[in-house]
């Protein structure tokens, strides 16, 4: 085999590999993409001296094989870290769209109640599962509140501005009492009821985290 | 960052790749490359990871504190400024005995039930 077809190999392995990085998560791109790159340069250079072409072929079977596994993985790892970091804020203006509509469409006094409800439950559920944000998320639910206004100008029935107004205030006061009501009741039952219960959770996370 | 309030059993089963990372650590600092050769040559050639399996693991050992990114070389002169350096820390080493232990226990029962010896009872 000629010296320039070995190079042209090289050269052509590493540009397709270093196509095939920009596959992974860009946060994991950033962080490790060159040293992959590096890696799998000098990987190229010892299958190549020590068994030519054929070694080179070998080692891309492994690389292929390697990368489209650890691909999915890191992409359903980052996946599940974004849909449980970002569900509980892009769930919160559509509760105060739901409230807020229930509340301003409905004649009798039973609006106003689920209105309430929906606002303090789902605010204090999202505040025991999720402490960390709880307060902003409750915001998040009274921004879903003028929504209602959008619709009303579609279908043609605006109420007045003050309608909107107060219940967005009424949608706020009860969405921080549920939220720190969850955020709470979830640290006192985390801290004196489940204690031993997430012992064995973490047990357990803290072995499968590493599953590859 | 290391993360002394976990207990190193918490950790455990360590999957293959990432405890031995932990041995080839075990024996001085190392960069990726020279990491993959240490696994290659520990095992006889029998594992060769590749560059994603290395970095995904190193990623999560040094989210969990097991290894740290060290910045001075073992010789500045002859080595490529680029390659980033890892090394063991006191809790990674915990978790590595912990799993050594784990799995000297499973060949300890393993020799109790005449696995090791010869399958001959089995034929």
């Amino acid at each position: 085999m000629k010296l320039s077809h070995l190079r042209l190999a090289l050269i052509l392995s590493d540009r397709v590999y270093q196509g095939l990085v920009c596959l992974f998560p860009s946060a994991f791109r950033r962080m490790y993409g060159p040293q992959m790159t590096r890696m799998f340069r000098q990987c190229c250079r010892e299958a190549i001296q020590h068994h030519g072409l054929k070694g080179l072929t070998r080692l891309w079977l492994h690389i292929l094989a390697d990368f489209t596994v650890n691909l999915v993985l890191e992409w359903s790892a980052t996946l599940h870290k974004q849909a449980r970091d970002y569900w509980p804020s892009l769930l919160s203006p559509l509760v105060g769209l739901l409230a807020g509509y229930a509340y301003l469409h409905t004649e009798n006094g039973q609006g106003l109640t689920l209105f309430l409800l929906l606002c303090v439950m789902c605010a204090g559920l999202l505040g025991y599962l999720q402490p960390k944000g709880a307060w902003e998320r409750a915001l998040l639910i009274v921004a879903g509140v003028p929504f209602v206004r959008f619709i009303d100008i579609i279908m043609n029935y605006p109420l007045p501005c003050h309608t909107y107004l107060f219940a967005m205030f009424l949608a706020g006061v009860s969405a921080l009492v549920g939220a720190s009501s969850g955020v709470g009741l979830g640290t006192i039952i985390r801290r004196f009821f489940m204690w031993p219960c997430c012992e064995v959770a973490w047990l357990n996370v803290g072995a499968n985290r590493y599953m590859t | 960052m290391e993360r002394h309030a976990d207990k190193p059993e918490s950790l455990l089963p360590l999957p293959a790749a990432a405890f031995h990372i932990l041995l080839a650590l075990a024996g001085g600092e190392r960069h990726g490359y020279g990491i993959m050769q240490e696994v290659a040559r520990m095992t006889a050639g029998k594992l060769r990871l590749g560059p994603a399996t290395l970095y995904r693991s190193i990623h999560r050992l040094l989210t969990d504190g097991l290894i740290i990114e060290v910045d001075e070389r073992p010789d500045p002169t002859l080595d490529d400024e680029r390659r980033h350096y890892y090394r063991l820390t006191l809790f990674g080493a915990q978790v590595a005995a912990a799993e050594a232990q784990r799995l000297a226990h499973l060949v300890r029962l393993a020799q109790a039930r005449q696995l090791l010896g010869g399958l001959e009872q089995y034929s």
